[in-house]
């Protein structure tokens, strides 16, 4: 055979050819119309903004309106007027937690009622005045995971919940320095003494990121409609609301909760949901919004910019975030928030120092090697701080008989607890298996926290008390063998469970197998995959277990952990620990009082520390890397406030 | 040929069986069991409230059922032959399904003597609408839009009887929990903490509970509820058999159905399988696709040549360097090409991970150069993404297919043709192009019908370093979180590829070699 270019080749060659140009000019051709496009939708974009100036110029303006109204007729009263009730006494109706309600109004009538007002909220640290102060410029987040949704409520993983707070809002919201609970869009609050409803007024001019007011009636469907709805696959959080019986509206701003009974941690709950917008959601089946993946739509300071479900956003691509021109409260200086997901600890950090991230979270061997650099400090702020969301890492140790019907063990004494305590030297334990970066943990409750007792220090790190303790108890080497044994000549042995896969739960159980043997206890490590946790913990099959409590707000309810109650029914109390700690969370829960009840809960904090039902190790302090590129970054108690933020003028040069 | 492609073809039906189930199984009999991961990790809940959230699931996936029963009826769904009530599909495309049985409420005896039975209702008749002064289209419009609307109402009010039915049911298990507790009844839970209603039932109604009094009240209310559950599913069975929507598939005989699989929906995800699936797998097929081809341009020559001059120096020197890449580890690489390449304070030439710039949605398809100067477009920000993760992926591979080829090659030349052909005096370079060459390429070929499956399955390392959403990871969190239906639904893809492809290499070797039949 010839290798020669026949005709027949040639028109081969001319046809391919030919389709490769036309391939690549139809493509160059609808590059074009992009173009085109994007122009056009770039031109609307400026067009929207300028029309929300103008909105909000009017919003102004008919403030100064209504104010001068208001000076004009003076003598009549233009105060808060919860729900605009007759004569300001509000008619409560029927609890349904069994409360007679006549018997509830009646009450009212004598009891003076305090109304909660609360200002318009503003930043902790305004900004505004600065001289570099500028608006604009883009922050990007660098996730340590994907999220699988950000819908609000159906998407439930932590850094869902990062994109939704900053879309979606609640009625109350926790101020970042004082940590108190504050209204957010619910202007003022009347709250029953008895602690059956709370009668909650909406702020006027406030509106979802569409321009639409929020309404009463948005309160509700939230609630009803939403959370509620059983064709929604909202199950975690509706299986927490429980203690809210019904939301009613009274009028177009005044929403009324009703309790099934009172209970201290009801009013964070009525008032710590997302309200949505019912006119937005309406739209689309149960189906949709339960597969939907980035359909959120709220009334905060930030908004997507494509809510059209069929070009929403997916796990996989940047999570892009612009703001919400028409926002009612005080403006974000940043135009744009990113985040973006890395799995791999050092891409993120590379990523940082390549400027494509604002902020990480940094891991603690990272956080300390960067700190150690000459540069770093130009290049980024090292946060490193404790605040509400802290959570804390403890072993447990099992009060109670082993599986709920099995032998007691060892740790059923107190003594022999405090002595488990008193052998571990947890400062070391921070310094060696956390590079020394976070705290030790004193209790159920850490600072910055006002229900952490500020008098108790954590125990000691003792050993020769620890062995008179367990002597005290009965556990004492009587043979010889290096290992302690009780009176009927038991050794003292123990299982420690830990999840597999972790290296810090791996250095922790080193630590502590090391720690027992000096002291004649036999440590016997059991390995078990996470998924079995929750099995081991509802059926009590440990002696001694290591976990995490995360923590959400300044002060969690304590009943779930600890409360006798459950011990039964595989509740969270899987230590079975009963020393008398009801009295105190039953009082805790009753005491509506903030400042009452803080001093319960320091009561009960002596009691945990007391007892040692845990070895409290460490709570983890928050590390983050933010650019130098902002300015106005604090931490807070609460947190971080990114909305705070600004990129000053003469960084914005690129 | 054909009979046997057809016979193999059969035979592939019950060894997809045979791999589904045993993965089922195996997902089954670890523990934690079947979404175990649904309940890991659930934060501070008090026990009511876990409770209610587990009974939500499983009623959502039919958790509570025997694990034989789930997969007979996740089969049912992945099977083209549906029998059974007609599925139809709603106007935004949702199938929608006739409603599923609901169970016997648990120790019914011990509260009523007899269970009730539904009220009946006969096929719903559809209301007439007001159709005038509309055209006929409209008139379809309107009709299909009451009939939606309808049906919405009335499923809707199932749903809610239904949750008020798991809320009732959750209630009497959690006062049963409290009884066997103080009671102290044995084997009353089982081994994942549950209680276990047949020791409860042989036992009798636990009269001598001190809390015996909420238990009959519980169970009052669960079977007052239930009543009104079977009421509102034959209300809404009544209205879906009047076929509200068009009907899914196609009818075969009544009863029998042939329409398209259902992979379900993902529990962990909460979303379907087939949309995970449809995401993910463009991915990993780019990844792979750029670097095969690449491994066979590179490795393929390189062997030939160490071939031709075996023993030599380029022999021995590229047998060594493919060695030495083959067993550098995966993750070091990945670390340290992000590390040096990617870090601005070194070379900074590529993007540290992804698939894509974040604006990339704003870029036109091909380069451009406009007003900002020269932008590289979305073919060449995708190729730029991908170049580290390629990378990684392609510098293992070299060693085994350098090496096959070389094999084959040394093959071939000892063979007599060659001989032969050096003989007449074929040129060298002929006798290595034309005749060793393509003979050696066989082994090559079927090679790569056997790696394709593994390049749907995607890789674990390289996508959690580079943050890759493929195939890899999903499958990795489908099996940690025990995600029956992800699970199931990739490993039934990836098995079907991979019997396809041995088949696809059965007959490339016939074609390949006339030597093979398989009459």
């Amino acid at each position: 055979m010839q290798n020669k270019f026949g005709l027949k080749d040639f028109v081969l060659f001319l046809l391919v050819a030919s389709v490769g140009i036309i391939a690549a000019l139809s493509m160059r051709q609808n590059d074009r119309t992009w173009e085109k496009s994007e122009l056009i939708e770039s031109k609307i974009g400026s067009v929207e903004q300028q029309l929300a100036r103008l909105e909000n110029k009017v919003d102004t303006v008919d403030e100064q309106v209504a104010a001068l109204d208001a000076k004009i007729e003076e003598g009549v009263a233009v105060s808060s007027v919860v729900g605009g009730l007759p004569n300001g006494q509000p008619a409560a109706s029927n609890t349904g937690g069994g409360t007679p309600g006549a018997g509830v109004a009646n009450d009212l009538m004598s009891v003076p009622i305090e109304i909660k007002e609360f200002p318009r909220p503003k930043y902790a640290s305004d900004p505004t005045g600065n001289e570099d102060y500028h608006r604009g410029g883009v922050f990007t987040e660098i996730f340590e995971a994907q999220p699988d949704k950000v819908t609000p409520i159906l998407g439930e993983d932590v850094y869902g919940r990062r994109v939704q707070d900053l879309v979606c809002e609640t009625l109350g919201d926790y101020n970042p320095v004082t940590l108190e609970f504050e209204g957010h869009l619910a202007e003022s609050w009347v709250y029953d003494p008895k602690g059956y409803w709370l009668r909650v007024k909406l702020r006027d001019k406030i509106r979802f990121s569409d321009g639409v007011e929020i309404t009463a009636e948005d309160v509700r469907w939230s609630f009803h409609d939403y959370i509620n709805n059983p064709e929604l696959e909202t199950e975690s959080l509706r299986s927490i609301m429980i203690q809210i019986d019904r939301v009613e509206v009274l009028s177009d701003k005044v929403v009324e909760f009703h309790f099934v009974k009172p209970d201290a941690y009801n009013l964070q709950t009525a008032l710590g949901f997302y309200i949505l917008p019912k006119h937005f959601y309406e739209q689309f089946t149960p189906k949709q919004i339960n597969q939907a993946t980035g359909l959120t739509m709220g009334s905060g300071p930030y908004k997507f910019a494509d809510l059209d479900p069929d070009n929403q956003w997916s796990p996989g691509e940047t999570v892009v975030l612009v703001r919400n021109e028409q926002y009612w409260g005080q403006k974000p200086a940043i135009a744009e928030r990113r985040f973006l997901s890395m799995t791999d600890d050092t891409a993120r950090l590379t990523a940082f120092k390549n400027g494509e991230g604002s902020m990480i979270l940094p891991s603690s061997p990272q956080y300390v090697d960067m700190v150690s650099r000459p540069d770093w400090a130009e290049k980024a702020y090292s946060l490193k701080w404790l605040n509400m969301r802290s959570g804390y890492s403890f072993v447990a140790w099992q009060c109670g008989p082993r599986g709920g019907d099995g032998a007691p063990t060892p740790f059923a004494d107190k003594r022999v607890r405090q002595a488990m305590t008193l052998n571990l030297d947890r400062e070391l334990m921070v310094r060696d298996i956390w590079s020394g970066l976070d705290a030790v943990a004193v209790g159920p409750v850490n600072p910055p926290s006002p229900a952490a007792n500020p008098e108790i220090e954590p125990w000691p790190y003792d050993p020769e008390r620890a062995v008179a303790l367990l002597a005290e108890a009965g556990w004492i080497d009587r043979d010889g063998d290096g290992l302690l044994e009780n009176e009927r000549g038991d050794i003292f042995e123990f299982e420690f469970t830990r999840a597999s896969g972790g290296g810090t739960a791996e250095r922790m159980q080193k630590y502590i197998v090391d720690r027992c043997a000096a002291i004649g206890i036999r440590c016997v490590p059991k390995i078990v995959d996470w998924s079995l946790y929750n099995q081991i913990l509802k059926t009590r099959d440990f002696d001694s277990i290591v976990l995490g409590w995360s923590a959400t707000a300044p002060e969690s309810d304590p009943t779930q952990i600890w409360h006798t109650n459950s011990i039964k029914n595989q509740g969270h109390n899987f230590i079975q620990w009963d020393a008398g700690q009801d009295v105190f969370i039953d009082k805790i829960k009753e005491t509506l009082d903030d400042g009452e009840r803080m001093k319960v809960f320091h009561q009960f904090h002596s009691l945990v520390h007391e007892e040692q039902p845990y070895t409290f190790i460490r709570v983890a302090k928050w590390k983050r890397f933010i650019s130098k590129d902002f300015a106005n970054v604090h931490p807070y108690p609460k947190g971080l406030e990114q909305n705070e933020y600004y990129q000053p003028m003469l960084r914005t040069g690129n | 040929m054909g009979v046997y492609i057809l016979r193999r073809l059969l035979l592939m039906i019950p060894t997809l069986f045979g791999i589904t189930l045993l993965v089922f199984l195996l997902i089954a009999w670890s523990p934690g069991g079947i979404g175990a991961g649904l309940q890991a990790g659930s934060g501070q809940m008090d026990s009511s409230s876990r409770a209610l959230k587990e009974a939500y699931l499983e009623d959502r996936y039919g958790l509570d059922d025997p694990a034989i029963v789930q997969y007979v009826r996740w089969l049912g769904r992945v099977s083209p032959f549906k029998f059974g009530i007609r599925d139809q599909v709603n106007n935004s495309g949702e199938r929608v399904r006739s409603p599923k049985a609901l169970k016997d409420p648990p120790l019914n005896a011990w509260f009523i003597d007899e269970l009730p039975e539904p009220k009946v209702f006969e096929t719903h008749v559809w209301a007439p609408i007001d159709t005038a002064g509309l055209e006929d289209e409209a008139i379809a419009d309107a009709e299909a839009d009451a009939k939606a609307q309808y049906f919405r109402v009335i499923e809707r009010g199932y749903s809610q009887a239904r949750s008020r039915l798991i809320t009732s049911r959750a209630k009497l298990t959690e006062e049963l929990e409290i009884a066997i507790e103080q009671l102290e009844i044995a084997n009353g839970r089982n081994r994942k903490g549950k209680v276990k209603y047949s020791t409860l039932e042989e036992r009798g109604p636990l009269t001598d509970a001190a809390n015996w009094d909420r238990i009959e009240e519980a169970g009052e209310t669960m079977i007052a509820k239930y009543h009104e559950a079977i009421d509102a599913r034959e209300e809404l069975k009544s209205v879906f058999l009047a076929k509200p929507f068009r009907q899914a598939g196609f009818g075969v005989v009544p009863g029998l159905t042939i329409s398209s699989p259902d992979l379900g929906v993902s529990f962990v995800k909460q979303r379907p399988v087939s949309t995970l699936i449809k995401e993910r797998l463009p991915i990993t097929l780019l990844l792979n696709l750029i670097a095969t081809p690449i491994i066979y341009f590179i490795a393929v020559p390189c062997g030939m040549l160490a071939a031709v001059k075996s023993g030599g120096l380029f022999d021995k020197l590229s047998g060594a360097m493919f060695i030495a890449l083959w067993s550098f580890p995966i993750p070091l690489a990945g670390v340290l090409a992000i590390g040096y390449l990617s870090s601005n304070d070194y070379l900074g030439w590529f993007p540290v991970s992804g698939m894509h710039d974040a604006d990339a949605d704003s870029f036109t398809f091909l380069p451009f150069t406009g007003a900002n100067g020269w932008e590289r477009g979305y073919v060449l920000d995708t190729l730029w993404h991908v170049c580290l993760p390629v990378m990684c992926l392609v510098y293992g591979g070299f060693a085994v297919l350098s090496k096959q080829a070389r094999a084959a090659m040394l093959d071939n030349f000892n063979m007599d043709y060659v001989r032969t052909a050096k003989a007449k005096g074929v040129p060298g370079r002929d006798i290595v192009m034309r005749h060793v060459f393509r003979n050696s390429l066989l082994p090559l070929i079927t090679m790569f019908v056997t790696i394709f499956p593994a390049m749907l399955a995607g890789s674990v390392v390289i996508e959690r370093i580079f943050t890759i959403n493929g195939m890899g990871s999903l499958t990795l969190e489908a099996i940690t979180l025990r995600d029956r239906e992800l699970l199931l639904a990739t490993t039934m893809m990836i098995a079907a590829v991979n019997l396809l492809a041995l088949l696809l290499a059965d007959i490339l070797y016939a074609m390949a070699d006339p030597r093979i039949s398989y009459k």
